[in-house]
């Protein structure tokens, strides 16, 4: 489980106070804030972030229009914009953001705006609302609580089985997924990710000890995972076994 | 040889009796003065006033002679007859079978004439009108040419006898009497008398009447074979009708010397005397004809002309009229166009002041409201802070109440600010829309969030039933907005301690959000479910400006949506706010 990294076009210090604060009591980190337009390069070049957060005008110039061109096309960001006025927008929108957030805006309003956005980016919608994960940018998004979290590959222990969806079972908890465990499957680089059960896909970096002639698989949690036969020896024709 | 004279003698003299009937029918109408003055006497009109006598005058009577002494004899004859039946005096009636047998005779119609003529001499023997002698000439012209000779004879002598009547014709009865005496073959009184009539004329110095005679007596002698008295007359006849203005004695001359000559085996000046004849007669014969034809043309081309004319003048008529009433038609239209051209200018302008006026507004609404909203939101956050962190027990009541309703006052504020920037950019379809899929809890939790103050002060007890998976289809900031003001209007018009209901039902594509509230309800409703927005009234007595119910309704719409308004069944409003899912 990781926080989700958010990088900040803005100008204005008590819009800059405001949306850090509520960033940060929501568990979000912020990888960095850019004044202008050169910071803001700077930034994108050498900061890792997920999503960024850009203010349309900066310095009465709409260099944020400008600024977001200048992002990778998979990267997520939301216009921060003070008027819903058409002939703004009419700009704006050639940027195509993921979402827009018109100021002043309260707490709930910036999250849902980063909610939206990722939404967007992953092509699915109100997915959040109903505690279930996206997929996108090789990490999971999901809601918890009132903010998001990202998970990486290495945070999943398993995946199992949920009725006709799969289960992700992490350090900090399980969640759902609105796939199938075999179409989850064609969308995990399966060098991690091993099916041990036709239940059961294991991150086998997260193998403590395997007992072979029980079939048991015990993870560094000390949870127990099943082996069936059927996929015995694929498991373990891909690893050599120091007898 | 004896035979070819007799032959040619009888032609000739045929020819001068036509020559002399035809001479007489040319000469002028003329009356003797005593039968003038039986006309005048017998005139009513001319007998009243006589120099009326050669002027056109309505009455049957006048113009039967006015007519004849023009030599209109048609008319006059008509005029006669009409005259005839009415029954006139003697006197008239004498005077109008006259003036009838002249005109008989002066067509040539002889046997009519007579008949005339007697019938007039009968009212004279019976009425005692005493002019019978005048008579004589004509009757015995008359007989002449029915060739009664006798009759004829008899009346011309007692014509000479007393030498009456006009004395243009003397010359001319004599010539009758001796031609007459001629036929009878009394050659002596012929030469008398054919004599007599060369004499009148010899005095007159009448050259056509000399050369009629002339040709009379060349004729008398030479049918008495007395050829060297005849031929020197007959050279002396052509002379004459060289002279005088009359082809046909001429052509006369022509063939009699012609026959003279070749009797006398001079054939060469017969053939030429016979050409000039020839030549006469085919120009008599043009003349005539030429003249009929010219006649005619004549005719012709009047009429012509007349139609011509007519038809002229109609299309011209036509042409002005047709003309005039386009001209009418043009300058109507042009008028019109003219007006309407000003009033198109007039209104163009309106319209582009109008149009100035309106972006003018706008802007100002805009930038005012824009400019506006975030002070006023930053007061409210600040007060908003103050009201979350002091403890309000340590202050006194009004204090406490003046914080409360400052912050409750800049939130009206904001909401209103906030309302009118979207009216106005809706209006001026200036509002950026975009629909997309939304969670509603989400979008009601995060509205609430900025109620939290007015709930807690109010004690407002708020129950929400919406479903997590309830998606629905819309704008996110008009949904916002809509929200926002049918919660503020249910938080307002609720009492202390009230209750606040938001659900949410799904019906197929579409999802109905219910906020109701236990207030006062809508007092304006209507059957319709149609309010009047101006008047209701809040809880603590202030009137709504009636913006945002309206707001909100244009909203929905632009979102495909709708507003209904009821009153609960406990007697406070509800509201639902019909959406769409699916596009």
């Amino acid at each position: 489980m990781s926080k989700i990294k958010i990088i900040l076009f803005e100008d204005n210090e008590d819009d800059i106070t405001l949306i850090s604060n509520t960033l940060h009591q929501h568990d979000f980190e912020i990888a960095g804030v850019a004044k202008s337009f050169s910071d803001g390069i700077s930034l994108i070049k050498s900061k890792e972030f997920d999503i960024a957060i850009v203010d349309i005008f900066i310095k009465r110039q709409p260099e944020g229009i400008l600024f977001a061109d200048e992002l990778s096309s998979n990267v997520p960001f939301i216009f921060l914009t003070s008027s819903l006025d058409r002939d703004v927008f009419s700009r704006a929108k050639l940027a195509n953001p993921y979402s827009y957030l018109i100021k002043p805006f309260n707490q709930l309003e910036l999250l849902f705006a980063i909610e939206l956005a990722i939404e967007k980016a992953s092509d699915s919608s109100a997915t959040f609302a109903q505690d279930k994960l996206i997929y996108y940018n090789d990490s999971f998004f999901v809601k918890e609580g009132r903010s998001l979290v990202k998970i990486r590959l290495r945070d999943i222990l398993y995946v199992t089985v949920h009725r006709q969806y799969c289960k992700m079972v992490t350090d900090r908890g399980a969640f759902i997924i609105q796939i199938s465990l075999n179409k989850f499957m064609t969308q995990m680089p399966d060098t991690s990710f091993q099916r041990s059960h036709r239940n059961f896909l294991v991150n086998i970096n997260r193998i403590d000890k395997i007992y072979p002639e029980d079939n048991l698989i015990i993870l560094d949690n000390e949870e127990r995972i099943l082996i069936s036969r059927r996929y015995k020896n694929v498991f373990f024709k891909k690893y050599k076994i120091f007898k | 040889m004896y035979f070819n004279k007799k032959y040619h003698f009888g032609i000739a003299l045929l020819f001068i009796f036509l020559s002399t009937s035809t001479m007489l029918s040319q000469k002028k109408n003329g009356v003797s003065d005593s039968f003038q003055k039986k006309i005048i006497d017998a005139c009513p009109v001319c007998s009243k006033d006589i120099t009326q006598f050669n002027t056109y005058v309505e009455d049957d009577f006048h113009l039967a002679h006015y007519y004849y002494l023009k030599n209109v004899i048609d008319s006059s004859f008509i005029y006669a007859t009409k005259a005839i039946d009415k029954g006139l005096s003697p006197n008239q009636e004498y005077v109008l079978y006259t003036l009838k047998g002249l005109g008989f005779k002066h067509k040539l119609l002889y046997k009519e004439a007579l008949q005339s003529i007697q019938t007039a001499i009968n009212i004279a023997t019976q009425h005692k009108i005493d002019s019978v002698h005048s008579f004589y000439e004509i009757l015995g012209q008359l007989y002449f040419e029915q060739e009664k000779y006798l009759e004829s004879i008899q009346y011309l002598e007692k014509w000479k006898s007393l030498k009456s009547g006009l004395k243009l014709h003397h010359s001319e009865n004599y010539h009758n009497l001796g031609l007459a005496y001629m036929q009878l073959e009394k050659f002596a009184k012929a030469e008398e008398n054919l004599n007599r009539s060369f004499e009148i004329n010899q005095k007159d110095k009448d050259t056509l009447g000399l050369a009629r005679s002339s040709l009379d007596l060349a004729n008398l002698y030479y049918v008495q074979y007395k050829d060297d008295l005849a031929i020197p007359f007959f050279e002396k006849g052509l002379q004459f009708a060289k002279r005088a203005n009359d082809l046909t004695v001429l052509q006369n001359a022509y063939f009699n010397l012609a026959i003279v000559e070749e009797n006398r085996k001079d054939y060469h000046k017969s053939l030429s005397y016979r050409k000039e004849y020839e030549k006469i007669k085919d120009s008599i014969w043009n003349r005539d004809k030429i003249w009929e034809l010219a006649k005619k043309d004549k005719e012709i081309a009047i009429s012509l002309g007349n139609e011509k004319l007519s038809n002229e003048k109609d299309r011209r008529n036509i042409f002005i009229v047709v003309s005039s009433f386009f001209f009418l038609l043009l300058l109507l239209l042009s008028f019109s166009y003219r007006k309407i051209r000003k009033q198109h200018q007039l209104i163009s302008v309106q319209k582009e002041n109008l149009k100035n006026l309106n972006q003018t507004k706008d802007q100002l609404f805009s930038i005012v409201t824009h400019d506006l909203k975030t002070p006023i939101h930053t007061i409210k956050k600040r007060l908003l802070s103050v009201l979350e962190h002091v403890n309000r027990k340590q202050l006194d009541e009004q204090t406490s109440q003046l914080l409360y309703k400052s912050y409750e006052l800049s939130d009206r504020t904001y909401l209103m600010i906030d309302n009118t920037l979207n009216w106005v950019l809706s209006s001026s379809h200036k509002l950026i829309i975009r629909k997309e899929k939304l969670a509603l809890k989400t979008v009601v939790d995060l509205v609430m969030l900025d109620f939290s103050a007015i709930l807690g002060e109010k004690q407002i007890e708020l129950t929400t039933h919406i479903d997590p998976e309830t998606v629905l289809l819309a704008d996110l900031n008009s949904l916002k907005v809509i929200l926002r003001n049918l919660l503020d209007n249910a938080f307002k018009f609720s009492p202390q301690k009230g209750k606040v209901t938001i659900e949410s039902h799904k019906a197929g594509d579409l999802v109905t959000i219910e906020i109701s509230d236990n207030g006062p309800g809508f007092k304006t409703l209507n059957n319709l479910g149609t309010l009047n927005m101006h008047s209701e009234e809040d809880t603590d007595g202030k009137k709504s400006t009636g913006i945002g119910l309206k707001l909100c309704q244009e909203l929905a719409a632009l979102n495909n949506g709708s507003l209904q308004f009821s009153n609960g069944p406990n007697g406070g409003a509800s509201i639902r706010i019909i959406m769409q899912t699916k596009s």
